[in-house]
């Protein structure tokens, strides 16, 4: 079972009308803006999405294959992660 | 007496009538502090000063300099410097201490990091939250928004639009609150904080300076653009001036995201509340969806020729976001 990462809850996340996210973490001040693919994924993950349903959305959309946008979204919640933007759930037994 | 700053009624509360005075005098001198009326009901700031001990205080170090440190408190913040100290009960609005005879004889730019940053805080729990730009008012009545860190031109910019007829807010300090109509800049800081080179270009205000020392000087402009202050505006564009060594200044479009992260890197203080975030940024996203963002690189034109980049600027005003790559000699 894979764990789905959600965003934190002291994440502000604040959409423009140029469909960028711009993201506020509320504790450490610290601010980051997303691109249209990272404004993708995010929306996706505030959607409680899977791996598999955001890797199948950036295929469609960005023609990238399956491997490059698994290894990109890997890279995305692993930077995400670091900057306390995301939670990964503890997995729960099945 | 009462005050308001910025339309939230403040009331002083001190151990003697001098004290007040001399608190009063203070804050009237830096910030765009003017007599008001308070009542327990309304959504104000209390600042009572005593000669209160300092109790032994427990948080969170998250500023320390050598005149200044906060401590981040279960009720708001504890802001000591070496002989005084304000704490704040950012809940009820309120701040209370303890400040010495050294530290209110001092001189203004030693007392300003306290005062500032203890309103500051004080001030977006009730809705004003602090940007870090001056703000001037084109001759048709256009607000711009001059945003940036220290040292990127904002108080040569807002002089040289001043001595070309524009009207100003501020060359430093601006507080933001959302009304219906839109975003509007309030204006904060009163003395201009000149860097003693520019009083080569403006010699005007070398003579009106009142803290000769090293560093950054506090200039009172009022007697040198008279008529031309301004307590608020509504702001159609907002630059992020950059010096750059070039002849002529120009102006480069942003995007609404770009803006929006180069007002939160203007806006969002190191300290901060986390109470007031979630509305400040909500200000600012509407601020960067409502006014045009623009990078400012300007140039040698600035002192040379400032009605060039005068009618820049309110080229830029009056057509917002209709213009790519502005030159201040087109």
């Amino acid at each position: 079972m894979t764990c789905i990462p959600q965003p934190d809850a002291e994440v502000l996340a604040m959409a423009l009308p140029d469909q960028d996210i711009v993201l506020l973490h509320q504790d450490s001040g610290k601010y980051f803006s997303l691109n249209l693919t990272g404004s993708l994924i995010w929306r996706m993950l505030e959607a409680s999405a899977c791996h598999a349903d955001i890797v199948r959305e950036l295929v469609d959309r960005f023609d990238v294959t399956a491997e490059a946008a698994t290894a990109a979204l890997r890279e995305f919640l692993h930077d995400l992660t670091i900057q306390r933007l995301i939670t990964i759930p503890r997995e729960e037994p099945a | 007496m009462d005050y308001a700053l910025c339309g939230i009624p403040i009331r002083l509360d001190c151990s003697t009538i001098c004290a007040k005075r001399q608190l009063a005098h203070i804050l009237q001198t830096l910030f765009s502090v003017s007599p008001g009326s308070f009542s327990t009901s309304s959504r104000g700031i209390e600042l009572r000063i005593s000669n209160a001990t300092e109790e032994p205080v427990t948080g969170e170090v998250v500023f320390h300099a050598p005149d200044l440190s906060a401590l981040r408190t279960a009720r708001g913040y504890h802001l000591r410097t070496p002989d005084s100290f304000l704490s704040l009960d950012l809940m009820d609005g309120r701040a209370e201490g303890s400040l010495s005879d050294a530290f209110l004889e001092s001189p203004l730019e030693k007392q300003r990091g306290l005062w500032l940053l203890a309103l500051l805080l004080l001030l977006a729990r009730r809705g004003r939250y602090a940007l870090h730009a001056g703000a001037a008012v084109s001759p048709d009545g256009q607000g711009v928004l001059l945003a940036g860190v220290s040292g990127s031109g904002k108080t040569t910019l807002t002089c040289a639009l001043a001595r070309s007829g524009w009207s100003y807010l501020s060359d430093d300090s601006v507080l933001l609150k959302d009304t219906p109509a839109g975003v509007e800049a309030l204006a904060f800081g009163r003395p201009f904080h000149c860097a003693p080179a520019m009083f080569r270009h403006y010699p005007e205000l070398g003579a009106q300076s009142v803290a000769p020392r090293s560093g950054k000087r506090l200039v009172e402009v009022a007697s040198l653009y008279p008529g031309q202050s301004r307590s608020h505006a509504q702001p159609r564009v907002v630059l992020f001036p950059e010096i750059v060594a070039t002849a002529e200044t120009q102006a480069i479009p942003l995007s609404g995201t770009e803006t929006l992260v180069r007002l939160l890197r203007n806006g969002a203080a190191k300290i901060h509340h986390r109470a007031s975030m979630a509305a400040q940024m909500a200000v600012l996203a509407k601020l960067a969806t409502s006014a045009h963002g623009y990078r400012l690189l300007h140039g040698a034109d600035v002192h040379g020729h400032p009605q060039r980049v005068a009618a820049l600027l309110q080229q830029l005003a009056q057509s917002p976001g209709g213009c790519n790559d502005l030159h201040s000699a087109a």
